[in-house]
């Protein structure tokens, strides 16, 4: 059961064939594969590691961008609203201006027309007036006199709205 | 009752006395594992399946520890401990495959077993005299101090010596176990006994490569 004998000799050379064999045909393409696959898989952290790097830069260019624009809108919708402000009172003024000036307006013509009704009812005053004094005097004068007494009459009764109205 | 593991047909080859059978399976061994390692490697898929993924699986465990034990020098030796390990668990499990005596393992021969164990011990003085040379290689038998020599020269027999024998011991053991219960209790209990084999035959492979490992790491010149 234990006897050494020529086997050994063999079994030794038969070890290093194999050997031989297997690092030929099976250990140099199965070391090459697990080589690579560690170098893919070394690249491939490696680039995704750049990968997430980049992005998360990206996404704080984004943000800084988005802040940026809301900044940027926030300025322009502020703008707008101080410009319609602004626009509005001008309008307003403008209406105000508008307004005082008709009123004024309204006010000259209101004179004017007082005026042009006191003008003629001192005319009708003085016709009545004569007619009046006629019917009273029962004579006629002529009418050169006629016009001299009007006058005079007119002239003091100009005095006396004169005075009037300074007094 | 006549028990058949252990005996060998002998034959007479180049004037010496060979264990024949030992040698066939020897051969059945080497052509399982050839044709494994090949059939894992066809392809070379980056994106390993089926058998290759097995086979790289084993062989990645086994590189970590080499690389460990051994340092940047483990490429030196690789292929020899990689053989030692898939051939050792080849030739373990091929003894267990219910084929009454047709098959038995190469390493239930005392022949083999020694065989390997010299194969383990020629790395070790190969490897150290390639890479320290002979004056360094020599001096470490003096070491810690002179009177280690005769440890350290008996420590080169019983190395190899107790890796063989625990090898052969194991796996004779196993198969002469595993033709008795045979004999006794045909059904049912010889495969607990297989199973429990299958795992010695793996463990043996490992340790075997293992402590080839370790007589090694003191050849790499690596302090």
């Amino acid at each position: 059961m234990i006897d050494l004998n020529g086997t050994l000799l063999f079994q030794f050379v038969n070890f290093f064939i194999l050997v031989a064999i297997l690092a030929k045909f099976a250990y140099k393409p199965i070391l090459k594969v697990l080589e690579d696959r560690r170098n893919k898989i070394a690249t491939d952290i490696s680039s995704a590691e750049e990968a997430r790097a980049t992005a998360e830069k990206l996404k704080a260019d984004y943000e800084a961008q988005l802040q940026k624009a809301h900044t940027e809108a926030q300025a322009i919708v502020d703008k707008a609203v101080k410009q319609a402000d602004k626009e509005a009172q001008a309008q307003l003024d403008a209406i105000r201006a508008q307004i005082a000036r008709e009123k004024e307006i309204a006010q000259a013509e209101i004179v004017n027309e007082r005026e042009a009704a006191i003008r003629e009812m001192r005319n009708e005053v003085v016709t009545l007036s004569m007619a009046v004094a006629e019917k009273l005097l029962q004579k006629n004068m002529d009418t050169d006199m006629n016009q001299k007494l009007v006058a005079e009459c007119l002239k003091s009764f100009d005095k006396q709205a004169a005075a009037g109205k300074q007094g | 009752m006549e028990l058949h593991t252990g005996h060998h047909l002998v034959v007479q080859l180049l004037g010496m006395n060979v264990n024949m059978d030992t040698l066939y399976m020897t051969w059945l061994t080497a052509a399982i594992v050839i044709i494994l390692t090949v059939a894992a490697t066809r392809g070379h898929s980056l994106v390993p399946s089926g058998i290759q993924n097995v086979m790289e699986m084993i062989i990645e465990a086994l590189l970590k520890q080499f690389q460990e034990t051994l340092g940047p020098k483990w490429g030196q030796v690789v292929s020899v401990l990689l053989t030692m390990f898939l051939f050792i668990l080849v030739g373990n499990e091929l003894g267990l495959l219910p084929s009454p005596h047709i098959l038995a393992s190469p390493t239930n021969d005392l022949n083999t077993t020694l065989a390997l164990a010299l194969v383990s011990t020629f790395m070790v003085h190969y490897i150290a005299l390639k890479n320290m040379g002979l004056k360094k290689h020599l001096k470490h038998y003096m070491e810690p101090f002179a009177p280690f020599l005769i440890m350290n020269i008996l420590e080169e027999f019983t190395k190899p010596l107790t890796l063989a024998f625990r090898l052969f011991g194991n796996i004779l053991a196993g198969e002469i176990l595993l033709e008795v219960l045979y004999d006794l209790v045909p059904a049912g209990v010889p495969m607990i006994w297989i199973a429990f084999s299958l795992f010695i035959g793996l463990i043996q492979a490992f340790i075997f490569t293992i402590l080839t490992t370790s007589y090694l790491k003191d050849s790499m010149g690596e302090e």
